[in-house]
C-alpha cells in the first residue's frame, strides 16, 4: 500500500469535502485543489502515507455509496478520532493551496468580486 | 582526496564510489558548523545532503513552493499522538536554517547548568559556551533589526506592554542593507556562512544523496551506504562519521544501521497553539514573521508571531470555517500568533523495516495539555490588550473572541485534542551525557562507538525552551573542537 498513488483513494474526498465546504470554487480549482491535494499525500512519509490510506479507503467506499451527502456531511464537520485528523489534513492542504493560489477567494471559494 | 577551492560548492552525488576521513550526515546547524571546523583544522570532509541547494530568494519564504523545494515531504509530517502534532523539518542545504524564522537565543546558563547536573555532561562550562555564542553570534550576524519592528512584532510588544508583561526584540542572524528596514534582511544561513566556510577549507559537499544506512563491525561503522541523485545506490567509506540529520533521521540512521539503545526513545519538542488575530489597520506581512517574543510565562509558555500568508491565515481560521472565515475578507489585517509550551511529555522515532521514513510518535500530558489551553488564553487576552477586534482561536468550534469576557467560554470549550498542535522545534532523540539515560558521551559520541558521532538537535538532552538553533550551534561546535584536540587529520 505504502506505493499505492493517493489519487484513487484521496481525490474523490477531497472533491467531495471542498463541494461542501467551499461551494463557490469552480468545477477546474476543485480539480487542481484535488490534484494538489493527492500529490502531497503522496509525498507523505511511509508510515503516514499508509495510515492515510488505511482510512482513505473506507471512505473512499463511502464518498461513492448513493445518499452518502448526510454522512459525509456529519463526518467531516466532527472531529473524529483518526478520521478527524484525515479530514483536517485534506482540508489543512486544501485551504493553503487555494488562498496561496488565489488570495483573494471569497469564503465560500468564489471568484473575487 | 580534498577538492580544489575552485570546485563548486556542491554537486548532485552521482558516483558509485567516495571516501573521506570524515563524513557528515546532514548541512545544517549541526552539520555545516561541524564541516566548517573539521575542515579547517585539517580534516578531509565530506558532507552529504539528502534535499538540494536552493538559493536564497529563488523562492518565497514560507511559500508552498517553498514547502516543495526545501521541507521533508512538502512540509506534511507529523507525530502521532492524541493529539497528533504536525512537524516540519528542512530538507535542502543548509537545512532548518534556510526555512526557519532565523530568531536567535543563547543557550540560557540556568539551562547550560541544568542540564550539566541533570545529564552528567563532562566539562561543559557556560563561559566557554559563551565564547562559542560569542563566535557564532559574528559569524552569523546575530542582530537587531534596523529602525521600526514590523506591525505584527509591534502587536506582541503593545499587548505586553499594556498587561506588564515580560517582552523582548529577539535577534535574527541576518544582515541588513544600509538604511533597511525590519523587511529587508538577507538571511545568515548555513549556505551562506559555514558552508562556504567549510569549502573554502576543502570540504566538500554532495546534494540529492540520501544515507540509507551505515555498515557497523563491532565499535566501528566503515561505509555508508547511500542513494545517489538518479536513485541508483552508491557506497561512501569513511573513517568518522558524524550524524546531523536532525532529531528524526538522526536516530532513524542510527536504528537502520543497528543501533538502537537508548535512540530515538526521547524526541523533545515544544508543542504550540496558535490563533488568528484581527486588527483595525493592515498589518499583515505575507513572507516574515514578528521578531518579538513575550517571555513573560517563560519557560512553560512563551508568545510569538507566525507567517501569516493567505493561505496560512485560510489554515488557521479553518477549525471553524463558518464562524470565522469572514476575516479573509480582509486578510490584510490578520495576523497569525502561536503560543508555545515547554512539555514535559516524551515521543519517539522508530525506524520501521521496510520502510523509507521512520514511525514518529509524541504524547502530551495532562500538565502539557493544560498548558496549551492556558497559553491559548493568555495569547487570546495579549491579542485582546493590542487592540485586536477579534480572535479566532483555532480548535474545533471555537468561538470569535471580542472580548476579555468570552475567553471564559474559550477555557471552558478548549481541548487539546481539538486544537491544531504543532511544532517547528524538534530534539533530545539521542541525548548526550554520562548518565544511563543518555544514548552519545558528553561529546556526541554514540556509546559504544568508536567513530559514530551525533553533532544536531537530536544530542540536546530535552527541550530547551528557546529556539534552539543557539543551542545547537554552540554544542555542535564544542564537540567538533573536542575531537579536533584528541583526533588527529590522516595524511
Amino acid at each position: 500500500m505504502a506505493g499505492q498513488s493517493s489519487r484513487g483513494l484521496v481525490r474523490p474526498f477531497a472533491q467531495r469535502l471542498l463541494r461542501a465546504d467551499l461551494p463557490g470554487l469552480s468545477e477546474q480549482q476543485r480539480g487542481e485543489v484535488s490534484d494538489f491535494t493527492v500529490q502531497r499525500v503522496d509525498e507523505l512519509p511511509s508510515v503516514l502515507r499508509i495510515g492515510v490510506h488505511l482510512i482513505a479507503a473506507p471512505m473512499r467506499i463511502v464518498v461513492a455509496s448513493p445518499g452518502s451527502d448526510r454522512l459525509i456531511l456529519w463526518l467531516i464537520r466532527h472531529p473524529l478520532p483518526l478520521l478527524g485528523e484525515y479530514v483536517r489534513m485534506v482540508r489543512s492542504l486544501a485551504y493553503t493551496y487555494i488562498w496561496e493560489q488565489w488570495p483573494n477567494t471569497q469564503p465560500d471559494g468564489s471568484a473575487a468580486q | 582526496m580534498t577538492g580544489p577551492a575552485s570546485t563548486p560548492i556542491h554537486t548532485p552525488a552521482t558516483e558509485a564510489r567516495y571516501d573521506a576521513e570524515i563524513l557528515i550526515i546532514g548541512s545544517g546547524a549541526g552539520g555545516a558548523t561541524t564541516a566548517a571546523l573539521l575542515a579547517e583544522a585539517g580534516f578531509d570532509v565530506l558532507v552529504v545532503e539528502e534535499g538540494d541547494w536552493v538559493e536564497q530568494g529563488s523562492v518565497v519564504s514560507f511559500s508552498l513552493e517553498q514547502m516543495d523545494r526545501q521541507y521533508r515531504s512538502g512540509g506534511v509530517t507529523v507525530a502521532l499522538g492524541l493529539p497528533s502534532i504536525a512537524y516540519t523539518e528542512g530538507r535542502c542545504a543548509g537545512g532548518g536554517t534556510e526555512v526557519n524564522s532565523g530568531l536567535y537565543r543563547r543557550p540560557p546558563a540556568e539551562l547550560l547548568e541544568r542540564w550539566r547536573s541533570q545529564y552528567h555532561i563532562r566539562d561543559l562550562d557556560p563561559d566557554e559556551m559563551y565564547v562559542i555564542a560569542d563566535e557564532i553570534e559574528s559569524a552569523i550576524n546575530v542582530t537587531t533589526v534596523p529602525g521600526a519592528v514590523s506591525a505584527p512584532s509591534a502587536v506582541l510588544r503593545r499587548g505586553a506592554d499594556a498587561l506588564a508583561w515580560q517582552n523582548s526584540e529577539s535577534p535574527r542572524w541576518m544582515t541588513y542593507p544600509p538604511g533597511g528596514s525590519a523587511s529587508s534582511g538577507q538571511r545568515q544561513s548555513m549556505t551562506r556562512t559555514y558552508l562556504p566556510r567549510a569549502q573554502r577549507a576543502g570540504a566538500r559537499l554532495l546534494t540529492q544523496c540520501r544515507v540509507r544506512k551505515l555498515s557497523i563491525s563491532g565499535t566501528s561503522a566503515s561505509d555508508a551506504d547511500v542513494v545517489l541523485a538518479d536513485g541508483s545506490p552508491g557506497r561512501i567509506h569513511f573513517r568518522h562519521v558524524f550524524v546531523c540529520g536532525g532529531a528524526i533521521h538522526t536516530p532513524a540512521l542510527l536504528q537502520r544501521s543497528g543501533l538502537r539503545e537508548r535512540i530515538g526513545d526521547t524526541l523533545a519538542v515544544h508543542p504550540t497553539v496558535k490563533l488568528a488575530a484581527r486588527f483595525a489597520e493592515p498589518i499583515n506581512i505575507p513572507d516574515d514573521v514578528p521578531v518579538h517574543q513575550v517571555k513573560e510565562f517563560a519557560p512553560e509558555i512563551s508568545f510569538g508571531g507566525s507567517a501569516s500568508h493567505p493561505g496560512l491565515v485560510a489554515l488557521a481560521l479553518a477549525d471553524n470555517w463558518g464562524e470565522f472565515s469572514h476575516a479573509l475578507h480582509e486578510w490584510e489585517r490578520v495576523c497569525v500568533y502561536y503560543a508555545a509550551i515547554t512539555s514535559e511529555g516524551k515521543g519517539r522515532v522508530k525506524a520501521i523495516p521496510g520502510l523509507r521514513d521512520p514511525l514518529v510518535t509524541y504524547n502530551l500530558t495532562a500538565r502539557d495539555k493544560q498548558l496549551l489551553r492556558s497559553g491559548l488564553s493568555r495569547l487570546t487576552l495579549l491579542m485582546l490588550a493590542a487592540g485586536a477586534d477579534e480572535v479566532y482561536p483555532s480548535y474545533h468550534n471555537a468561538p470569535v473572541v471580542r472580548s476579555s469576557a468570552d475567553i471564559a467560554s474559550l477555557q471552558r470549550s478548549f481541548a487539546a485534542t481539538k486544537a491544531t498542535v504543532m511544532t517547528v522545534h524538534l530534539c533530545s532523540t539521542v541525548p548526550i551525557g554520562e548518565h544511563p539515560r543518555c544514548a552519545a558521551g558528553s561529546f556526541g559520541q554514540v556509546r559504544g562507538m568508536r567513530n559514530v558521532w551525533v553533532n544536531d538537535a537530536s544530542m540536546l538532552p530535552d527541550a530547551p525552551g528557546v529556539n534552539p538553533q543557539g543551542s545547537v550551534m554552540a554544542f555542535a561546535i564544542r564537540n567538533a573542537q573536542r575531537f579536533i584536540e584528541t583526533e588527529r587529520p590522516h595524511g
